[in-house]
């Protein structure tokens, strides 16, 4: 096995060298550019999709060489177990990835953190292995798809895609998932790697392993079929209710002007002032906010979920970073490098040496626009000039901020976990003093359930609009106007339900008709994973979901169609009766996924095989 | 008696071709076996088959007693082969590829290696990429051989190698099958060279087994007549294990198989005059095989006649 993993890298390690020469090169030009650990530079953002193609394009290539036909006999026919000549030929890849992304970027991290003041901590050096396995995820996805008789092997390439969603909160939860990835990848590659390649797997395990996460890249082709089945022909025939918004469904409300939708929403209102309410709102200044929670940095997370990189001044031309090490705001000269200080909970610091336990950040904060940074329990006022901290505003106890404020033209908003927020823009510019909302308006309803929060600024005060999809409960489009006025006071003014949608159920919720267990089980491992995000969706949430009955009806029906058509497929291939079970139990437990999964993972003729093989030939073993 | 090589029916198609059809061998431990067949009889098809790199449409095919489908690293160890491009690992030196190929037998031998590579002039230090095709050829047989296989598979070894290379490869062969009692499988278009080296004479067609047997008691089948026919008497036809014939100064020329000193009777009563029959050497017979059932222009001998 060592020989086959040297005599491999040989082959490569030129190439690799090359590779990592030029990623330096490339990096340091970046680096010229702006800074090269920026979460938000396009440029590292590039080049990290090119090093996963790369990788991916490598794995495919590596593997095509092999298997041209005497090429493959040279390989595969020696003494030793097929897997272990694949795991030799793979590791032989990995390393030449590592010399060719892991090295040059290691280095790079390496070289910042000792050669200049950019704030690196231990997060900086872990994304490189987490991005190298990425890259390996990567490679064994190319390999995959040159070595196995699975029509569908790239579907893996998407999965990939789906590890880089959710921002984990914890070590394992970052972690766990590109390993695991990863092993699977490398186990569905040994058994892929066998002397015939055309032969499909037939191992009921290696077909699980394989089909399952099959099925989820098919959940989501699915997902686009009905692009192709609904929206693209109703686009051509020009009936498509985006463009044709139909009269009682949120979607009309949607396409309104601003200028028209509160009286739309106030239509039926009972209220005395609703018409009035109307005629102000055309006229008003309107601005739209969110409500949405948006996921507070976590303590060593990756750097590319960062917001921001760093808060710049430009009067004293110094860059200050956040170091999750420290829990400081660590400041540098822009120019010279030079450490010029930090900043604390307490206040700004000569240097970082000397802050206290105290004075340390309890949680990461967002770094927001030039000067600000908020936690959850409070937001701070930044005066680079002055060195000051201002906490600009602390949020009442057990009431949390979710999301950084947003500045608009007449109020800058901040969303706690119970109210609305609107402060007065030049007030809360005052770099000296505390701000203070001159609104606060309640949530009526889960601000994670609003689509968008529409403010009319009236003479008396503001209407606030909570409108959404989902607002009333899942499914439950509506819209809820309230007044606040200028005392405090806030009425909530009409609440207006929407029973005509413009899409029809099996659109809108075609993924859980389609794949009901996949759609529900990726839900709660988003969740699960990160349960900040709302892109998941736990199981005591989705318990509480009412889907249309009808949906239930479809769902069953193309559940009942699925496992037909794989017992279908079963009988036509003759399948021995494990692999049958095996992929009756899949469709079973999985529905319409499994179907596809099992036309990209057997021959599409009937495979003649020829007797099994028998313990000893016609003739005696030799 | 216990065969090294057997398949029993074995049939491969691809697509609507049928590489294999129902072909049935029995190879015998010792000797070289030459393998002989027109481009597209089958012949690599069933070393793929054999390896286990394919899987047949319908029989089976056993090595060493093994299941080719499911052959155990133990049978691998056992059964070498080399393919007309020599594919070795072009970016390391020959001791080098010598050095990876030796770490996997542990019955390799040394001397046969020495031996075999002394019949040609490799630098160990030399890359692979710098060797001529020749040179190469020689570096794959000694490894190959070296690993004292039960079984050599050779498909078309010599292919595109110069008289000299050849000279060496085909002395180092039989060098080792004389000295290491190995089997040989051969498979070669050079007459000449199965004329040389081979024990037994395999002769595969369109998937099909036309002969199993040693080259003598093939060419005991091939009898060649030639006579003269008047007119358009001559009827190819209605005569028996009818497999070439050619039209030189008025006297055809006819190769027929598996037929006894009776055939110029038969000739007779078609009406052939001046009856005569001659020797035929190795090639012809193989030649007369291979060509009988290969298209030519539609009616092209019969014009000539």
């Amino acid at each position: 096995m060592k020989n086959i993993l040297v005599c491999e890298f040989l082959r490569y390690r030129k190439a690799a060298g090359l590779a990592m020469i030029a990623f330096l090169v490339a990096a340091i030009f970046i680096s010229r550019l702006g800074p090269f650990l920026d979460p938000n530079s396009e440029p590292v953002a590039v080049l990290s999709v090119a090093l996963m193609f790369g990788s991916m394009a490598f794995g495919l290539t590596q593997m095509l060489l092999h298997r041209r036909k005497n090429h493959w006999t040279f390989l595969i026919h020696r003494p030793v177990d097929p897997q272990k000549i694949y795991g030799a030929v793979m590791l032989a890849g990995m390393a030449v990835l590592a010399i060719a992304i892991a090295v040059p970027w290691f280095l790079m991290v390496a070289g910042l953190d000792l050669a200049t003041a950019t704030v690196i901590d231990g997060r900086h050096y872990a994304y490189v292995l987490h991005f190298f396995m990425l890259c390996c995820a990567a490679y064994l996805v190319g390999s995959l798809t040159a070595l196995s008789a699975n029509k569908g092997s790239f579907l893996f390439a998407p999965l990939i895609l789906i590890l880089l969603i959710p921002s984990p909160q914890s070590a394992v939860g970052q972690f766990l998932p590109p390993i695991l990835m990863v092993a699977l990848l490398a186990i569905l590659n040994a058994v892929s790697f066998k002397p015939n390649l055309s032969q499909h797997v037939r191992k009921p395990w290696a077909i699980a392993l394989m089909a399952v996460p099959l099925s989820v890249s098919v959940m989501y082709g699915l997902t686009m079929s009905s692009t192709m089945t609904y929206h693209v022909p109703k686009f051509i025939m020009g009936t498509h209710p985006d463009n044709n918004p139909i009269d009682g469904t949120f979607r009309y409300y949607w396409n309104l002007d601003a200028a028209d939708r509160v009286n739309y929403a106030l239509q039926g209102s009972p209220h005395p002032r609703a018409t009035q309410f109307g005629q102000q709102a055309a006229l008003a200044d309107a601005a739209i906010v969110s409500t949405k929670a948006a996921p507070f940095p976590h303590r060593g997370q990756l750097f590319i979920k960062d917001q921001q990189y760093a808060l710049s001044d430009s009067e004293s031309n110094t860059v200050w970073q956040f170091s999750h090490g420290s829990m400081l705001l660590e400041g540098r000269h822009a120019i010279s490098q030079e450490p010029v200080g930090a900043v604390g909970r307490n206040g700004f610091l000569e240097s970082v040496d000397q802050a206290r336990a105290e004075d340390r950040f309890r949680e990461v904060p967002i770094i927001s626009g030039n000067n600000l940074m908020v936690t959850s329990d409070g937001m701070y006022f930044l005066d680079f000039n002055e060195r000051h901290l201002i906490e600009k505003f602390q949020p009442a106890t057990g009431e949390r901020i979710i999301g950084p404020p947003q500045i608009e033209e007449h109020y800058v908003a901040l969303s706690t976990s119970r109210s609305l927020l609107l402060f007065d823009r030049e007030t809360f510019a005052d770099e000296y003093y505390a701000a203070e909302p001159d609104h606060i308006v309640p949530h009526p309803v889960d601000p994670n359930s609003v689509y968008y929060v529409q403010t009319y600024r009236m003479v008396d005060g503001y209407l606030v609009v909570y409108s959404g999809p989902d607002l009333l409960a899942f499914d439950k489009p509506g819209i809820i106007v309230l007044h606040s006025k200028p005392g405090g006071e806030t009425e909530q003014v009409y609440t207006r339900t929407f029973d005509t949608y413009a899409h029809p159920g099996w659109i809108r919720h075609h993924l859980e008709m389609a794949a009901p267990v996949l759609s529900i089980v990726y839900d709660n491992m988003v969740a699960l994973i990160d349960p900040r995000t709302t892109d998941g969706r736990p199981w005591t949430a989705e318990r509480m979901v009412g889907y249309p009955p009808s949906l239930y009806g479809v769902a069953i029906l193309l559940h009942l169609f699925a496992i037909a058509a794989v017992v279908f497929l079963v009988r036509r291939q003759n399948m021995p009766k494990p692999v049958a079970t095996t992929w009756l139990l899949l469709v079973a437990f999985l529905g319409l996924p499994i179907v596809i999964a099992c036309l990209l993972m057997n021959p599409w003729r009937p495979e003649e095989t020829g007797p099994e093989p028998v313990a000893e030939a016609s003739a005696a073993p030799a | 008696m216990q065969h090294f090589i057997e398949t029993i029916n074995l049939t491969k198609t691809f697509g609507a071709k049928k590489a294999l059809s129902d072909f049935s061998l029995k190879v015998d431990p010792g000797g070289i076996h030459a393998i002989v067949g027109s481009n597209g009889a089958g012949k690599s098809t069933l070393f793929r088959i054999l390896l286990g790199i394919e899987s047949p449409t319908s029989g089976a095919g056993y090595l060493l007693g093994e299941d080719s489908r499911s052959l155990p690293e133990s049978v691998r160890g056992r059964v070498g082969y080399v393919n007309e491009e020599h594919t070795l690992p072009t970016w390391m030196t020959a001791q080098g590829v010598m050095d990876f190929q030796r770490a996997f037998y542990p019955s390799w031998s040394q001397e046969i290696f020495d031996q075999v590579i002394g019949y040609f002039d490799v630098d160990p230090k030399q890359k692979v990429s710098g060797l001529s095709r020749g040179e190469r050829a020689g570096l794959n047989l000694a490894m190959a051989l070296a690993q004292t296989p039960s079984v050599l598979i050779l498909d078309e070894p010599t292919l595109g190698l110069d008289i000299v290379a050849k000279q060496s490869f085909l002395e180092a062969l039989m060098f080792t099958e004389t000295e290491y009692d190995s089997t040989i499988i051969y498979c070669s278009h050079q007459m000449e060279e199965i004329e040389r080296v081979a024990d037994k004479l395999i002769i595969m067609e369109k998937g099909h087994l036309v002969n199993n047997s040693s080259p003598d008691e093939f060419v005991q089948r091939v009898s060649y007549w030639v006579g003269e026919f008047v007119g358009d008497m001559f009827a190819r036809d209605k005569m028996p294990g009818f497999l070439t014939a050619k039209l030189i100064d008025g006297q055809h020329h006819i190769l027929v198989a598996d037929q006894g000193p009776d055939f110029g009777q038969q000739l007779a009563n078609m009406g052939a005059s001046s009856i005569s029959q001659s020797s035929v050497n190795l090639e012809r017979a193989v030649n007369a095989f291979l060509t009988k059932n290969h298209k030519s222009p539609s009616g092209a001998y019969d014009r000539k006649n």
